[in-house]
């Protein structure tokens, strides 16, 4: 161990990081050299008067009440989500209203038929003359024919009268 | 947050919360930054409570979170330039009295010592002086190695030393 080497692991020592064989040597070395002993006296002055710069100290009461405003303030975070929960939730709600559309909003167009279907038939107006219709009830049995327009001219479907050619 | 982790949270502030805050207000050397620094940090450690995967202790991930914390207060302080080095004093005074003041003049050297050095360098020195870690903890903590941490320690002892010895300030008390 020479004075290099101790000046270097003499502040490990203070603070405890150095293991048993070390701490010999530079026990060794301190007791034949002045000058080490010296600065490693000046090393242990300036840690305990670091060490003594003081922090102030509080009681269990002061915590348990800085806990209490950590409680209050955790609760606030959740409570300021919530208009952001309740406006997402909304947004969600009006594109399946917009996307799916369970009910129409232009009912004006559609025709709901009730009376002779057992089920609900819903028509778009119907873009095509009435010529037309009569070409397409061609297709059908009579029977259906007689029921579509029954139902067409009954419910008041608008038609679209092409120029009879 | 079930109760149960509710439960472990508070548990775990009101053990850790002292260390933290004598962390924080070494590093920032002000109360009411100290203890904003100790609220801060534990609302992150709440936020991010079932992140903590345990394989490091629960001191180390929170003495972390506080030094992050606690660089950022010094990167604004030194935007703002506001601060004034005499808190050392009138906190001491204010918390403990004259009489627990062992000498003003070695004191505020030393506090305006502590005060100069970096930030990585305050809190390598605060962590061992005060804390009492291993350099291999605060390593963990810093994100550093170990020969880093070990010569950073050293040179910051280096620098309060001749501030002390060459100033004469110390020089009849060995």
């Amino acid at each position: 161990m020479n004075c290099k080497k101790c000046k270097y692991y003499m502040v490990d020592y203070l603070v405890g990081e150095l293991g048993d064989s070390e701490k010999q040597e530079i026990d060794i070395h301190l007791e034949k050299c002045k000058r080490c002993r010296h600065n490693f006296a000046e090393y242990q002055s300036v840690i305990i008067k670091s060490k003594s710069i003081p922090v102030p100290v509080f009681d269990d009461a002061f915590w348990e009440q800085r806990l209490r405003e950590l409680g209050s303030y955790k609760k606030n975070r959740s409570f300021r989500l919530l208009p952001v929960i309740v406006t997402s939730a909304v947004t969600v709600v009006l594109l399946f209203i917009f996307l799916f559309r369970p009910f129409s909003l232009f009912d004006g167009n559609k025709i709901m038929v009730a009376e002779n279907n057992k089920g609900n038939t819903v028509f778009n107006t119907l873009s095509f003359s009435e010529e037309r219709l009569l070409e397409i009830i061609d297709y059908i049995d009579e029977k259906s024919a007689e029921e579509l327009l029954d139902i067409l001219f009954k419910n008041n479907i608008p038609l679209v009268y092409s120029a009879i050619q | 947050m079930d109760s149960k982790r509710e439960h472990e949270f508070n548990a775990c502030y009101r053990t850790y919360a002292p260390r933290i805050y004598g962390l924080a207000y070494r590093m920032v050397n002000n109360h009411q930054d100290a203890l904003d620094i100790v609220q801060e940090s534990f609302m992150k450690a709440y936020k991010n409570w079932e992140k903590f995967r345990g394989d490091a202790a629960i001191s180390t991930w929170l003495f972390r979170i506080t030094l992050n914390h606690s660089y950022d207060y010094l990167r604004k302080r030194q935007k703002e330039k506001t601060f004034e080095i005499k808190r050392d004093i009138e906190d001491a005074k204010k918390y403990f009295g004259e009489s627990k003041i062992i000498k003003e003049d070695v004191l505020k050297i030393v506090s305006l010592a502590i005060e100069q050095l970096t930030p990585k360098q305050k809190a390598i020195f605060v962590l061992k002086t005060y804390d009492g870690l291993k350099y291999q903890e605060i390593a963990r903590i810093t994100h550093s190695r170990i020969g880093t941490v070990k010569a950073t320690y050293f040179q910051v002892v280096q620098k309060l030393r001749k501030n002390l010895f060459l100033k004469e300030v110390m020089k009849n008390e060995l």
